[in-house]
């Protein structure tokens, strides 16, 4: 059963076709993979995903289970990013988009205003419906932070937390939207190798004690092989491979895009 | 009953120095109110306005990040509402002398305090309509469009004759000298403002503040969020219209120049964009200062003829003043902090352990 499907997405920006025909099929609990060059498309992917771009054409579907556990394909391409992000698609940014001047505990509770079910009025007269929403989403909160290792940080700045683990956070922050599909652009983007094993134990535990589905772009060759189920590969805005870690290891178009024409060179 | 005598309890227990300042600035109102000369009412009651006004710019600008400078207008519409719906039925016909007022507004009087949140909702629907178009925009549009509006605004009062009598203006409007109008209503506006930023929403407000990307990707519908932002900010600022009106007894367009909007904004850069503390001591800083000055305008000050003690050298050295105090402080005088006991102690305790570290150094050091 699939959970995310993109049918022949094409992202044009003028003459620049970003992505081109990108079809991804991912199934529910699984752990997918995009990767490729720099500048092959995978963020801009991402952003149609999201909702930050609308494809110049294609579709982009979900399904997911809703509070009554019924599951129904819903046509997301084109929606603003606010309505997918509560239709339970949460995302992580490349470059770390925090709130800055927020604590910690701040921007992982700005994750759960969607889910807020009482007016401002209501908030504002801090009726027993608001309090009561207000301190369940406080104790949510406080669970992931612990979980994510950040819980003596919470009354920190954010711009204030170490690049790792600003990171966490931002993981943090997209797991307090309740999301069934978490997409990783480059969670160890920066990160030294003892950092990305300890981020690649992370990511799977998530994945298991969350029911989550995750697709991640990812440069370090070692976490994708290890974890996912599935992989794209993208090279100038075209899939040109797709399929499990072993077979996209031995895929020569891959060995081209990553290493040259005449790759005849080991790894 | 017992539940709620016991969470009061809690609560008292918690936050014992807020309402022991709570009652101690109640006792303060209500001797000024009573021992205060009628300038100094005055000087008190329009500080109180601007808290209003400069926390409801605050809210959309400081706290929303959006750039609002439509004020100016938003005050005009509360005030005028203030003044059409208040103004005594029997000497409408001495003020609305050039054009009778247009019939179907000719009979309706209202009490002051449903004219006041009238002007607030009248001001709000306004709002609304300036910030669906604008609101979708990112960038300085609003700002553009906010100032446009507010002059449009002054320019329809000037020309709508039967409704707001023209550049006339409208005169006798019953006033209100009491402190505690302007002071109460004030203290609500505070404490709904803290309460509103410390909930789901002022968190969301923030948040696109900080980064609208990340915002919409965590949920944050950034129109409506910015519209509630806009609308709750202009409701303020018309109920401090309406009071500002019911100051001073008259109102005419020349009272909503933009100029008027800059006053603001001086007092929420100056006092912290997105702090509330900030913008209400800015507020009374401003205010206060101002008059504080005055005796720069006057030629024989101390009683010698100085050649420089002209009128405009009060705005001169004002205008300094500012620049000092933005030199020094590069985010207002709060920043983005509020002035709660724990940043006081903080502060007590940094300035205590300096005082301390110069004593040992240098003898005369403890006396700052």
């Amino acid at each position: 059963m699939s959970l995310l499907k993109t049918e022949n997405v094409i992202m044009q920006f003028g003459g620049v076709v970003a992505v081109n025909d990108l079809n991804i099929d991912i199934k529910k609990g699984e752990l997918a993979a995009l990767i490729g060059p720099n500048g092959a498309g995978k963020t801009t992917a991402f952003n149609v995903i999201t909702g930050v771009y609308t494809p110049t054409s294609g579709k982009v579907l979900i399904t997911p289970t809703d509070s009554d556990g019924n599951r129904g394909e819903i046509d997301i391409t084109g929606k603003k990013p606010d309505k997918i992000t509560g239709l339970g698609v949460a995302r992580t940014f490349q470059n770390i988009r925090l709130f800055k001047e927020l604590s910690v505990m701040e921007n992982v509770q700005v994750a759960t205003h969607l889910n807020a079910d009482y007016s401002f009025l209501s908030a504002i007269l801090r009726a027993p419906k608001a309090r009561k929403g207000e301190k369940q989403a406080k104790a949510e909160c406080e669970f992931l932070l612990e979980r994510l290792g950040l819980i003596d940080l919470r009354n920190e700045k954010a711009s204030s937390l170490p690049y790792g683990q600003q990171r966490h956070l931002e993981i943090a922050r997209a797991l307090a939207t309740k999301p069934q599909l978490l997409l990783l652009d480059e969670p160890a983007a920066g990160m030294n190798p003892q950092e990305t094993d300890e981020l690649t134990d992370l990511i799977f535990k998530l994945k298991t004690d969350f029911g989550l589905t995750i697709f991640m772009i990812e440069h370090h060759m070692d976490l994708v092989m290890e974890i996912s189920d599935h992989i794209y590969v993208l090279d100038f805005g075209c899939t040109i491979a797709k399929g499990t870690p072993d077979e996209i290891q031995n895929n020569p178009k891959v060995i081209e895009a990553y290493l040259g024409v005449d790759a005849d060179v080991e790894d | 009953m017992k539940e709620l005598q016991n969470s009061l309890g809690a609560y008292l227990k918690l936050h014992w120095k807020t309402a022991v300042f709570l009652v101690v600035l109640l006792l303060g109102i209500g001797l000024a109110d009573q021992f205060v000369d009628s300038y100094m009412r005055r000087i008190l009651n329009l500080c109180a306005i601007y808290v209003i006004v400069s926390l409801a710019m605050n809210l959309v600008n400081g706290f929303t990040g959006q750039f609002s400078l439509g004020q100016a207008g938003f005050m005009a519409i509360g005030a005028y509402t203030v003044a059409v719906f208040t103004v005594p039925i029997e000497s409408r016909a001495a003020i609305f002398y050039l054009e009778p007022m247009a019939p179907f507004l000719a009979n309706i009087q209202l009490p002051f305090i449903v004219a006041l949140i009238l002007g607030g909702l009248v001001t709000a629907v306004v709002a609304f309509f300036i910030g669906y178009p604008c609101l979708r925009l990112r960038g300085d549009y609003l700002a553009i469009a906010t100032l446009g509006f507010s002059e449009i605004i002054r320019i329809v009062f000037t020309n709508t004759q039967s409704i707001t009598n023209g550049a006339l203006g409208i005169k006798s409007i019953p006033t209100i000298s009491s402190l505690w109008w302007t002071f109460g209503i004030a203290l609500i506006i505070i404490i709904a403002t803290v309460l509103l930023i410390n909930s789901t929403y002022g968190r969301a407000f923030k948040s696109i503040r900080e980064d609208e990307i990340a915002a919409e990707a965590m949920g944050v519908g950034l129109f409506k969020t910015k519209m509630t932002s806009f609308l709750i900010g202009a409701f303020f600022t018309g109920i401090g219209g309406g009071l500002f009106a019911a100051l001073l007894g008259t109102v005419d367009p020349k009272q909503f120049y933009f100029t008027l909007t800059y006053n603001f904004l001086l007092i929420i850069v100056l006092g912290g964009m997105g702090s509330i503390s900030g913008t209400v001591i800015a507020s009374f800083v401003v205010t206060l200062g101002q008059e504080a000055l005055r005796f720069l305008d006057e030629p024989m000050a101390f009683g010698l003829d100085l050649p420089i003690f002209r009128p405009g050298l009060r705005m001169v050295v004002f205008s300094f003043l500012l620049m000092v105090i933005v030199l020094f402080y590069r985010k207002g005088l709060m920043g983005t902090n509020e002035l709660t006991w724990d940043f006081m102690a903080e502060k007590y305790r940094a300035l205590k352990k300096r005082l301390g570290g110069k004593k040992t150094a240098t003898e005369g050091g403890a006396k700052k």
